[in-house]
């Protein structure tokens, strides 16, 4: 494990203190940790946002009522 | 006191694909926090999925671009409840033991059955829903449906109503 250490504002700071407060996180670099595995995993995404992916498909074709898709899962259910 | 919505699988999925109701859907999604706090439960991300692979078996995706949908669908499902926008809830035994009724008295489907008994439990304003399921479900609860599939002008004015219910609005 490497230690590093950074700056951040107290606005941020409280934030991180109330996920750790609240018992989500064992402590403030349980929360630093998670939020960089986070940046990183979205970093590997195609899309920025749900709007950029629904953009990207209509270009690529036409597609059924998400209704009727949902309908097919469960008759296999 | 927010104002809790739950999402059906049938309109969450309009989120991830372009299609009608996928600008309703994306409203809501877009107001969550505040004022209004997303529920659906955790099997919404099976079905979901596995209608991704439906639609890849259908011909409609590509093999890379399904797997690519699933991958930020699952991500962006995290970020909205690490957000605390959205609200996964366990599928639990008082939720399949209240489904049953909902099987037995109006030949509902399993998952038909468990999202609306789950939207109940957990005490949702309203179920966002697509227009084919609002019709099955429609007089079987006393809940507030809102039809996805509507025009966003007749959308708004719903959520209006409902949001107004909680001195929201």
């Amino acid at each position: 494990m490497k230690v590093i250490t950074i700056r951040i504002d107290e606005v941020q700071y409280s934030e991180i203190k109330r996920l750790v407060e609240s018992g989500e996180f064992k402590n403030i670099s349980d929360v630093i940790r998670a939020a960089i595995a986070e940046f990183i995993r979205s970093r590997k995404l195609r899309w920025k946002n749900r709007e950029e992916l629904r953009k990207y498909l209509a270009k690529k074709g036409k597609y059924r009522p998400s209704g009727e898709i949902i309908e097919l899962v469960r008759k296999e259910e | 006191m927010k104002v809790k919505i739950y999402f059906e699988p049938s309109a969450l999925f309009k989120a991830y694909i372009p299609e009608k109701g996928s600008e309703n859907v994306e409203k809501i999604l877009s107001m969550l926090g505040d004022e209004i706090i997303g529920l659906t439960s955790r099997w919404t991300i099976l079905e979901i999925i596995r209608g991704i692979i439906k639609r890849r078996n259908l011909g409609e995706l590509a093999r890379e671009d399904a797997d690519d949908i699933i991958k930020f669908f699952l991500y962006d499902l995290k970020k909205m409840e690490m957000e605390r926008k959205l609200i996964l809830i366990d599928v639990s035994k008082k939720i399949i033991e209240g489904s049953i009724e909902y099987i037995i008295k109006h030949n509902l489907y399993a998952a038909d059955a468990l999202h609306l008994k789950t939207a109940e439990i957990h005490s949702a304003d309203a179920m966002l829903i697509d227009d084919y399921h609002f019709k099955r479900i429609q007089g079987i609860t006393k809940m507030k449906l809102l039809n996805v599939d509507i025009d966003e002008k007749s959308f708004e004015k719903e959520l209006k109503t409902i949001l107004a219910s909680k001195n929201l609005y």
